[in-house]
């Protein structure tokens, strides 16, 4: 009995944890603040990223692949490639308006690999696309820029004290669909040029979940 | 697009590779052959250069590699990520460092580089026209020149050219070619050949 109390208990601080929080409000300074802050997570112009990306699966089995990202904000567009750390190209795949696979090998070839690459992309390096809902602290003391997705979904652009960046997803139904932490294990860049986090990690909490740890091997910009 | 069903041969191809650099210099395949029989092990450092159209500039790659006759080998990438492979015995494993932590790698792929594994010994001696996977052409100027035999194949890798050295039993580099705008260069330099290795190399990760 003492152990199903446990487990329940368990649940609940899960599904709480996993439900979209309320916020509390901000001051006037900060409110105005926080919009430009959070739109500074992003890359802006065009640029060149590549990651080493560890994935762990479901069964806890673990790869690795190396990803080049190219971004354009102004564009809207991505060019991402995955290949092995001996450098053959298991997948590429070009969003520009929609998806075009270049190349995909097995097991990067099934259905929807495409889609949800791209989905993970664009929540990673680009702004969310619906407008800002409100600003505010979250209940553990972060900041948080929350917008609208056209899909009925919510993002939250979290920035803690510490520096640490968080990008929480939840579905239509306010449910946490995917988070990303990012964190910098590096000194603070001495402001030449764009702070990226040294290491971002994407976790997929639906049925099929997933993790993808990405440290940054070089970032690139690709315009003046 | 190229929508391809195939395991992943890229790992066999370190391998590859790594036999292949254990062949000597030679213009015929006795010539080849004959050196690779001398070959007892090898110790080599390694510079990968990815070459692709998306990238501004090559993503380099540095490791080091250990053979040992038969069929040992330890392929470790020591930058940008820190990635061990082990061949002996024939089992293959092949570990992550990440963090000061170490991860085995369970990719798909390594059952792929199991079949490669077949090949290496006939790799290791120069006979690469019994290699059912590719056709070998022995070129001018020291140069060996590999295509894919099954369609399968040739759209994940178009050819691999090999320049031997004019150093008997060393080569200077390969070159992957798995499309007009994409391939990779590995250069080899600092070779040792024939120096006693110590079995553990190609058992344990430290």
């Amino acid at each position: 009995m003492r152990y199903l109390c446990l487990v329940l208990s368990i649940g609940v601080v899960l599904i709480s944890c996993s439900a979209l929080p309320t916020l509390q409000p901000v001051d006037r300074a900060d409110r105005t603040e926080l919009p430009h802050t959070c739109q500074q997570l992003f890359p802006s112009g065009k640029w060149q990223f590549v990651h080493s990306i560890e994935a762990v699966m479901p069964g806890g089995q673990r790869g690795l692949v190396m990803g080049v990202t190219v971004v354009s904000l102004r564009e809207n567009s991505a060019h991402c490639v995955l290949m092995t750390i001996e450098g053959l190209v298991v997948f590429d795949v070009r969003y520009d308006k929609q998806i075009v696979v270049n190349r995909a090998v097995a097991p990067f070839d099934n259905e929807g690999f495409a889609a949800g690459l791209i989905s993970d992309i664009r929540l990673i390096f680009f702004m969310p696309e619906g407008p800002l809902m409100e600003t505010g602290n979250d209940p553990n003391g972060a900041s948080v820029c929350r917008y609208q997705n056209p899909d009925g979904g919510i993002v939250d652009l979290l920035i803690d004290a510490d520096r640490t960046r968080h990008i929480r997803q939840y579905n239509a139904q306010q449910r946490l669909s995917r988070t990303v932490d990012a964190s910098f294990t590096k000194p603070e860049s001495d402001g030449d040029g764009p702070d990226f986090p040294d290491r971002l990690v994407l976790r997929a909490h639906d049925a099929a979940g997933y993790v993808l740890i990405m440290d940054l091997v070089e970032a690139v910009p690709l315009t003046k | 697009m190229q929508k391809v069903k195939f395991s992943n041969p890229l790992p066999g191809t370190a391998l590859l590779i790594t036999a292949l650099l254990c062949l000597g210099w030679a213009d015929t395949w006795e010539g080849i052959q004959s050196a690779a029989s001398t070959i007892t092990s090898v110790r080599a450092e390694f510079v990968q250069e990815k070459h692709m159209k998306i990238l501004a500039k090559p993503l380099v790659s540095r490791g080091i590699f250990y053979f040992q006759a038969p069929n040992s080998l330890r392929w470790e990438y020591q930058s940008p990520v820190q990635s061990i492979l082990l061949m002996h015995d024939g089992r293959t494993k092949r570990y992550l460092k990440r963090n000061g932590v170490i991860i085995e790698d369970a990719g798909a792929h390594l059952q792929s580089m199991q079949l490669v594994l077949q090949d290496i010994a006939q790799w290791m001696n120069g006979r690469f026209e019994e290699n059912p996977a590719f056709s070998a052409i022995l070129e001018p100027g020291r140069k060996i020149v590999l295509r894919p035999k099954e369609k399968s194949l040739a759209t994940i890798i178009q050819r691999i050219e090999l320049v031997l050295s004019d150093r008997p039993g060393i080569i200077e580099a390969v070159m992957i070619y798995e499309g007009e705008h994409s391939y990779t260069r590995f250069e080899f330099k600092n070779a040792i050949l024939n120096e006693p290795l110590q079995d553990s190399l190609f058992r344990k990760i430290s």
